[in-house]
């Protein structure tokens, strides 16, 4: 009987142990060759490692992955936040060449919060031409980079509407890794924050609205204040930030170059607060390689606690909502 | 004793529980490796119970795959179907986790052919040609608007054929695949008949093969559609 259970502890034991090697390969998008090959390796490399660090309890070891100090560092704050593996023993996807090298996206990964829950999401990770790692974000849901890269309505320049995305994504990553460097930088100085509040009326009660719709309350805020609310309040008082995206629009300035508004359905989870609503963005791509936010609006998408009243769409912040001087 | 037995027990059983879902990745992997038999399209939806929904969005995502693969010289009439038959389509969904659902859905490319080929014989046979030219050279002979009203219902294609003024979401691929026989709304008299929309979305004038402007009638045509008319020569 001992004898039975001690083989039975060491068959379980080996079959946990198989589960943390993760083998990526590439089918298709790039020929065969040195460089598939190395990025199939680096990849595999790569996840295997959060598979071990992930095992182990430990910091984020990824010695023997090709990729840049840059995304490592990233990658570290992503992994203080919330520590992520992958539980499927094999990768397959595509890769596509994109304006700055390669890109690989929908790669699965489980991440996991002190308090023990745990989210599916998926990473979008990019290459330099030589197959470095020079990027890894949390992706936005396929449908969604689908939906604005085939519509070519508004944003007709396909390289644009790449850029765009993947600067959506590095956004919301930032929020989930608390990097509060990539967001000060991102937003410009003289950038606004809006920020709409449901208030309940009562009798004789006397608000501030900004709009004539009564039922939020917007408040304003400048870069420099916003900031230091993330820096010194939401970050340190929040073991974790989960920020998700369901929705997404992508338009052109109609009168303005290098100028896109970003309307997204935002989900924000963290230790101690969760919200939902529409997050609307003003970015300034004229300057490509330091895009800036020159507004960034918040909204509720319900009205009341019960969650039988939306916000109306036509009270959304869009592109038009704002004057470019 | 009896606990720890129990326990290990456990630990190699719950690896065998999920053989299910470890059996059907393999397969997944199996289909997006084999690049040159299968086409396919892929979603995982979190935060979703019904796996219709992934299923769905897996189906799209293959759709702009098979319209890129069509978009070729070997496809004339597959492509302009712009849809495949769903006997083509199969897919695989598999529970993730509680609330997740991926599912991949697939159609051989040598299925895709098969249907070309079938289609190329139907409509692109001699006598459907010759039905197709009569019909043409008909329209490019009428007067007036009643004639090629007229037209329509003699032709032995009449069944397939669809024709209205009205253009809109249901019937605008039809309207840009067809004829366009703009007319004068009074005396019905015929004003110019515009070959369907080439890929670059441009008409010409039927008889002259000049570039043609749609934009510069008032009143709408009537636009005539039959399937393989777009892609069979006889303008």
């Amino acid at each position: 009987m001992k004898r039975l259970i001690i083989t039975l502890l060491a068959l379980a034991a080996w079959t946990a142990a198989q589960a943390q090697s993760v083998t990526f390969s590439i089918s298709e998008g790039l020929a065969n060759g040195p460089l598939r090959q190395k990025i199939d390796n680096n990849l595999t490399n790569l996840l295997t490692s959060f598979n071990d660090c992930f095992d182990d309890g430990s910091g984020l070891n990824l010695s023997g992955v090709f990729i840049t100090p840059d995304a490592a560092d990233a990658l570290s704050m992503l992994w203080g936040n919330m520590p992520f593996h992958c539980e499927e023993p094999e990768i397959v996807e595509r890769i596509a060449k994109t304006y700055s090298g390669y890109q690989v996206r929908n790669v699965p990964i489980e991440l996991r919060a002190d308090d023990g829950r745990t989210d599916y999401q998926e990473l979008v990770i990019d290459l330099e031409p030589d197959g470095t790692v020079s990027r890894v974000n949390l992706a936005l849901q396929n449908h969604l980079y689908r939906k604005v890269m085939s519509d070519g309505s508004e944003v007709t320049d396909l390289r644009c509407r790449q850029m765009i995305l993947d600067y959506v994504e590095q956004f919301r990553t930032a929020y989930n890794r608390k990097d509060i460097d990539f967001l000060e930088n991102v937003f410009s100085d003289d950038a606004l924050i809006i920020t709409g509040k449901v208030v309940r009326r009562k009798k004789g009660d006397r608000m501030a609205v900004l709009k004539e719709d009564t039922q939020i309350e917007y408040t304003q805020q400048r870069k420099h204040e916003y900031i230091e609310k993330l820096r010194t309040r939401v970050f340190p008082n929040n073991k974790y930030i989960q920020v998700t995206f369901t929705d997404i629009k992508v338009s052109k300035h109609p009168s303005v170059d290098g100028y896109y508004g970003v309307m997204l359905r935002q989900g924000y989870k963290s230790s101690t607060y969760s919200d939902d609503g529409y997050l609307f963005m003003l970015w300034d791509f004229r300057d490509e390689a330091h895009p800036q936010i020159h507004v960034r609006t918040w909204q509720p998408y319900w009205l009341d606690d019960k969650k039988t009243q939306k916000l109306s769409e036509d009270k959304v912040f869009n592109i038009n909502s704002f004057t470019i001087r | 004793m009896k606990k720890l037995f129990t326990l290990a027990l456990l630990l190699v059983s719950l690896p065998v529980l999920s053989q299910d879902k470890d059996a059907l990745l393999r397969q997944i992997n199996q289909i997006k490796k084999d690049t040159d038999r299968y086409l396919y399209g892929l979603s995982t939806v979190p935060a979703e119970p019904n796996p219709e929904v992934s299923r769905e969005q897996a189906r799209k995502e293959l759709m702009i795959q098979v319209e890129a693969f069509l978009d070729s010289d070997d496809f004339v009439y597959l492509k302009e179907k712009k849809t495949i038959p769903d006997e083509l389509v199969e897919s695989i969904v598999c529970l993730m986790r509680p609330d997740t659902y991926r599912s991949i859905v697939y159609v051989e490319k040598a299925r895709l052919l098969e249907v070309e080929q079938s289609l190329a014989q139907e409509l692109g046979s001699d006598t459907r040609k010759e039905d197709l030219k009569a019909l043409v050279d008909g329209i490019l002979s009428a007067v007036t608007i009643n004639q090629v009203l007229d037209l329509i219902s003699a032709s032995p294609l009449s069944a397939e054929i669809r024709a209205a003024q009205k253009i809109d979401a249901d019937t605008q691929q039809y309207a840009n695949d067809g004829i366009l026989v703009f007319f004068d709304a009074r005396n019905k008299k015929i004003l110019e008949v515009m070959t369907p929309m080439d890929d670059n979305y441009q008409r010409k004038n039927a008889k002259t093969g000049e570039p043609a402007q749609p934009m510069r009638y008032k009143n709408a045509p009537l636009w005539v559609y039959v399937e393989g008319l777009k892609n069979s020569n006889v303008l």
